[in-house]
């Protein structure tokens, strides 16, 4: 709750500054936005952690292998992460290197999910 | 006042003749000696008793607890993400996906995933049959039934065979496939692959229905046609006996009618002891596996109002190849307990 107030006061503030210099500094502004947006963005992932900390104890209790559990964490944290990325830049009114930033992620997150795609296939060819 | 003391006797020769022996070494693989013998009778009520209560108790399967949190934790988690990110594509499709490839890696590998139990399950009620009903059919042979029980024996060894043998060479396999196809929907997205998915399950449950239909009818015909016959056979060979024969008639016709009394108590003896054999091999996995297939039909539910529909869908087919896995399981068990029901009926006399 602590942690909402301050995003959203950050995120306020940020927001009229912006809005302030904006009209004769928009770099100032476009700047100002990404900072407080990244500020907002890595004080969120952190509140995370005692989540996902959760999340695998629970998995481990219950017997779920972290060769299963990782791969989602991760890929879900990936898309978290290029999706925010990517909103930056289009903000910054580049949507090519947003498109490039999702692409990346795409890959990132398939990179990451090999392992499990690898299994699924063994366990085909295993049936066969 | 000497049958009963002859019957006895005779019974236990005739136990032993017709192979109670093996049988025996079955019901203590089967956990069953505590609750008699197949020469004494067992205790039905103790043992139904014993066995639900053990049921009960393993329905919480540390198994089942694994593919629950699993599966919870990865709907409620995509659900999440969903939720923060809106309808989008690019990246979540890609961690959807890697979310449907644990869920299917959790539920459909490793030695206590449902194909494999239900593999198991079935192979040890062949197991069963093999044991039980040579020695079924030869009691129904020497208490009368010569007709019938060459029919339902024959049928019933032919027909369990030819459904154990398709259920691990057809049947499991294409449950396999199937959830391969549910896989690959769930990596397309959409409902590409249903029409292939609707064919794969019908074809199962074509062969099980079939095969039971096929089964259950020739059943019923052999003993219609087979029973009255040999009740007539019977009645006129202790007549015939009795009639042809002045003085040692009678006492030739106590003899058969003693060797009659014990074979039918043998029969009913090995009867009861395969209805518990199948009782204690089905009831787990079938109960296990049912309670499996309604978590997922509820959490699939779940899924579809979080507007995670991917997920929704496999877990949907996820479901449907356990429908699938208990039509196998309940249709073997279903036919050796017919079979068992049948060779276990009485001549009239």
């Amino acid at each position: 709750m602590e942690l909402l107030w301050k995003c959203a006061a950050l995120g306020i503030t940020a927001s009229l500054l912006g809005l302030a210099v904006g009209k004769e500094r928009g770099e100032q502004a476009l700047l100002l936005g990404m900072a407080a947006a990244a500020m907002i963005f890595v004080s969120a992932v952190q509140s995370l952690g005692e989540t996902e900390a959760l999340l695998r104890r629970a998995g481990e209790r219950a017997g779920l292998t972290s060769a299963l559990t990782i791969p989602v964490l991760k890929s879900l944290g990936l898309a978290l992460l290029g999706r925010f990325s990517a909103d930056l830049c289009r903000d910054a009114g580049q949507a090519l290197a947003a498109h490039a930033v999702e692409l990346a992620c795409a890959c990132a997150v398939l990179c990451v999910s090999l392992p499990l795609l690898q299994s699924l296939l063994q366990l085909v060819f295993d049936y066969a | 006042m000497c049958s009963p003391v002859r019957a006895a006797e005779d019974g236990e020769e005739l136990a032993e003749a017709i192979g109670a022996d093996e049988l025996e070494e079955t019901a203590e693989e089967l956990g069953l000696t505590e609750y008699g013998s197949v020469r004494d009778g067992y205790d039905v009520e103790g043992f139904l008793g014993d066995l639900v209560r053990d049921t009960i108790k393993t329905i919480v399967s540390p198994a089942l607890i694994r593919d629950l949190t699993g599966v919870l934790l990865t709907v409620f988690l995509l659900s999440a993400v969903r939720t923060v990110l809106g309808p989008t594509g690019g990246s979540f499709d890609g961690a959807a996906l890697a979310g449907a490839a644990a869920i299917l890696l959790l539920l459909s590998a490793g030695h206590d995933s449902m194909t494999a139990l239900a593999e198991a399950t079935v192979c040890k009620l062949q197991d069963v049959a093999n044991a039980l009903l040579p020695v079924l059919g030869s009691a129904a042979l020497l208490s009368g039934q010569v007709t019938a029980a060459a029919a339902k024996y024959s049928a019933a060894a032919l027909f369990l065979n030819v459904l154990t043998n398709l259920c691990c060479t057809f049947v499991m396999p294409l449950i396999r496939l199937y959830l391969a196809a549910a896989a690959a929907e769930a990596a397309a997205g959409g409902g590409v692959m249903s029409g292939v998915l609707g064919f794969l399950k019908w074809c199962g449950g074509a062969v099980l229905s079939c095969l039971m239909l096929g089964f259950t009818l020739y059943l019923s015909l052999t003993s219609m046609a087979s029973n009255a016959a040999d009740a007539a056979i019977v009645r006129s060979a202790k007549t015939a006996v009795s009639t042809m024969l002045p003085v040692v008639g009678s006492i030739a016709g106590d003899a058969a009618s003693s060797i009659l009394a014990a074979a039918a108590v043998i029969r009913q003896s090995v009867g009861s002891f395969g209805l518990l054999a199948v009782a204690s091999v089905i009831l787990a996995p079938f109960i296990q596996t049912g309670i499996r297939y309604l978590l997922l039909k509820g959490i699939s539910a779940i899924s579809a109002e979080l507007s995670e529909e991917r997920m929704a869908r496999l877990l949907r087919r996820i479901s449907e190849s356990m429908a699938l896995t208990l039509g196998c399981i309940g249709s073997c068990g279903l036919m050796l307990y017919f079979s068992v029901y049948a060779l276990m009926r009485s001549v009239v006399l």
